[in-house]
């Protein structure tokens, strides 16, 4: 296990701005340039879902380039959020980064159901240098090495 | 610039949900804390989607709060400690570390954020959490004292354990 001070450690980036998903539909988020950290804190804040059948699913994906083609993170997906498992909670993942899919991040969202009414973020906390076995009290959502 | 410290583990915290603000989140209506004990640090993140600055004196205004219980109705100002006011463009679809907390000390052990919203038709997409970092080393206190015996000038060596 490693050891990690984010007292001045944190790079933030919004991967999905904060908002309200009202439509069954994929969002992508903003692509985000990781180059030169070593590690990637994904959170995912949701805020209460409504909505009958609502569910969300969000995955990271990765680029060589910004505008480049994407394709999803094996394993760094969040457990599907929905009307039934609530919301108004904060979900935490790891990625290691200076991954051969590139070093743009962009976090898709996927919205099912009527009346759909999902408040989300997704923010990338970046940080860097050393090893990458830091370690948090959230239970992860996923773990990519 | 990014800093490691041998210094343990973190833990994220929600703070305020994701969620379309139209009028101010404050103490009464911000029902969280965010409970720091045992650790030496927290920063508090902002989320900001889009905003509605259409009458140019919508401004949204972050406020550290602290307090000695959960109760976040019971939490007070931290002097000084403000972010803003975020009042155009500039503040929308950004992800910010507002406040970087050194715990103890004078801090209080929970923080809370009131969220001051002013203006004609204000609308603020945001959401916050905290990351605590820096967990503070914990012993098992000893449960009696031995006097070592000194002479003067003579440094007390380490017992051995």
């Amino acid at each position: 296990m490693s050891n990690l001070d984010l007292r001045s450690a944190v790079y933030c980036r919004p991967s999905f701005r904060a908002r309200t998903l009202a439509s069954a539909t994929t969002t992508a988020g903003t692509a985000v340039d990781t180059s030169g950290y070593s590690d990637c804190l994904v959170i995912m804040d949701v805020g209460a879902i409504t909505g009958s059948g609502t569910t969300c699913d969000v995955t990271i994906t990765e680029s060589t380039t910004s505008g480049g083609s994407y394709t999803a993170i094996t394993g760094a997906a969040f457990a599907q959020v929905s009307t039934v498992s609530g919301g108004s909670t904060t979900y935490v993942g790891h990625i290691k980064l200076s991954r051969s899919g590139g070093p743009f991040l962009k976090a898709s969202v996927v919205t099912v159901g009527a009346a759909v009414s999902v408040p989300i973020s997704v923010t990338y906390v970046l940080y860097n240098k050393g090893d990458t076995s830091a370690w948090s009290t959230n239970s992860m959502a996923f773990q990519v090495q | 610039m990014v800093n490691r410290t041998p210094s343990g583990a973190f833990a994220v915290k929600p703070l305020v949900a994701p969620q379309v603000l139209t009028a101010s989140l404050t103490a009464a209506t911000n029902a969280i804390t965010i409970d720091t004990a045992g650790y030496a640090h927290c920063t508090i993140c902002a989320v900001l989607g889009a905003n509605d600055y259409a009458d140019a004196d919508e401004t949204l205004t972050f406020q550290l709060m602290e307090g000695t219980s959960a109760t976040a109705v019971a939490c007070t100002d931290v002097s000084g400690a403000t972010y803003g006011p975020c009042a155009d463009t500039a503040f929308e679809g950004l992800a910010i570390p507002i406040f970087s907390v050194p715990l103890g000390g004078a801090r209080a052990r929970y923080l809370s954020v009131d969220l001051d919203i002013a203006g004609t038709t204000p609308s603020f997409a945001v959401a916050l959490f905290g990351i605590l970092s820096g967990p503070k080393q914990t012993s098992t206190p000893q449960a009696t004292w031995t006097a070592v015996a000194t002479t003067p000038g003579v440094p007390v060596e380490e017992v051995p354990a």
